[in-house]
């Protein structure tokens, strides 16, 4: 059974600019409350982690002033969610895929857990942006960290 | 760089104390702006009473690899004083701990 809002379109998309600052995170957080019910609560939830985690990166590691811009966009396809993330920082070198550090080493768990949780994920390292694709539930896609009943 | 609370009302954090045993309790969301003032309670909470110390985990609304990191950090700092460091996690923080594969670095103890 699939959840969702039948009034949701593929095609829609909204886009915000953030500031660069310690509140991004839950400012981009709340921003992506227009998916919520599209996506169902566990994948929401998911997306939540996964905007935070990729804003708090450029936040923290993209040498960004305070109150630089953080761009975020995210559309609706017809069985997902697709958000990107794009900073004018000084970008990245992805490793591809990410590898999971040790967890005692300080840096890198973001976007590992957002490889983790994404149903896709992609990057322009150089640009410094990263787009993540999360699967509406019920849709088939796997859910990681679900109970494998 | 401001060291007061960044997180505004988005996150409290709160310390008791019983029989020894401490809780901190944090509720709202552990993220950048709030992961010092968290780091900050659990290091509070450890200078008191003498028993195991309870890092109550149910009560936030939003947790990643941020709260994941301090709770990491918090839990090697407080290793060589033998004091145990339990965490009671809500089903969001159960999961994201499970997924990075740290669950069994602490003592868990089920959501009631």
């Amino acid at each position: 059974m699939s959840v969702g809002d039948p009034h949701m379109q593929a095609g829609e998309a909204r886009s915000i600019e953030l500031r660069c600052g310690k509140l991004a995170p839950s400012e981009a957080r709340r921003w992506l409350g227009w998916i919520d019910p599209y996506l169902g609560p566990i994948r929401f939830y998911d997306a939540q982690v996964m905007v935070s985690e990729l804003v708090s990166n450029a936040v923290m590691h993209a040498d960004l002033g305070a109150g630089d811009p953080i761009r975020l966009r995210a559309r609706v396809e017809a069985d997902r969610i697709r958000v990107s993330v794009c900073d004018n920082g000084r970008g990245f070198q992805p490793e591809d895929p990410p590898r999971r550090p040790p967890a005692d080493v300080v840096g890198g768990l973001g976007l590992w857990l957002v490889d983790t949780l994404a149903d896709r994920l992609t990057f322009d390292g150089p640009r410094g942006r990263v787009c993540f694709e999360v699967a509406r539930e019920g849709d088939g896609a796997a859910q990681p960290g679900a109970p494998s009943s | 760089m401001p060291t007061g609370n960044d997180s505004g009302d988005l996150f409290r954090a709160h310390v008791s104390e019983d029989g020894g045993e401490v809780t901190v309790a944090l509720e709202g969301e552990l993220d950048l702006a709030s992961v010092d003032e968290a780091k900050a309670a659990i290091r509070a909470g450890r200078e008191r009473g003498d028993g195991a110390v309870v890092v109550d985990l149910r009560g936030l609304a939003f947790f990643g690899s941020v709260g994941l990191r301090s709770l990491v950090e918090v839990s090697q700092e407080t290793t060589p004083s033998g004091r145990r460091l339990i965490l009671v996690p809500n089903a969001n923080v159960r999961r994201l701990l499970d997924i990075a594969g740290v669950s069994e670095r602490f003592d868990i103890r089920p959501e009631t």
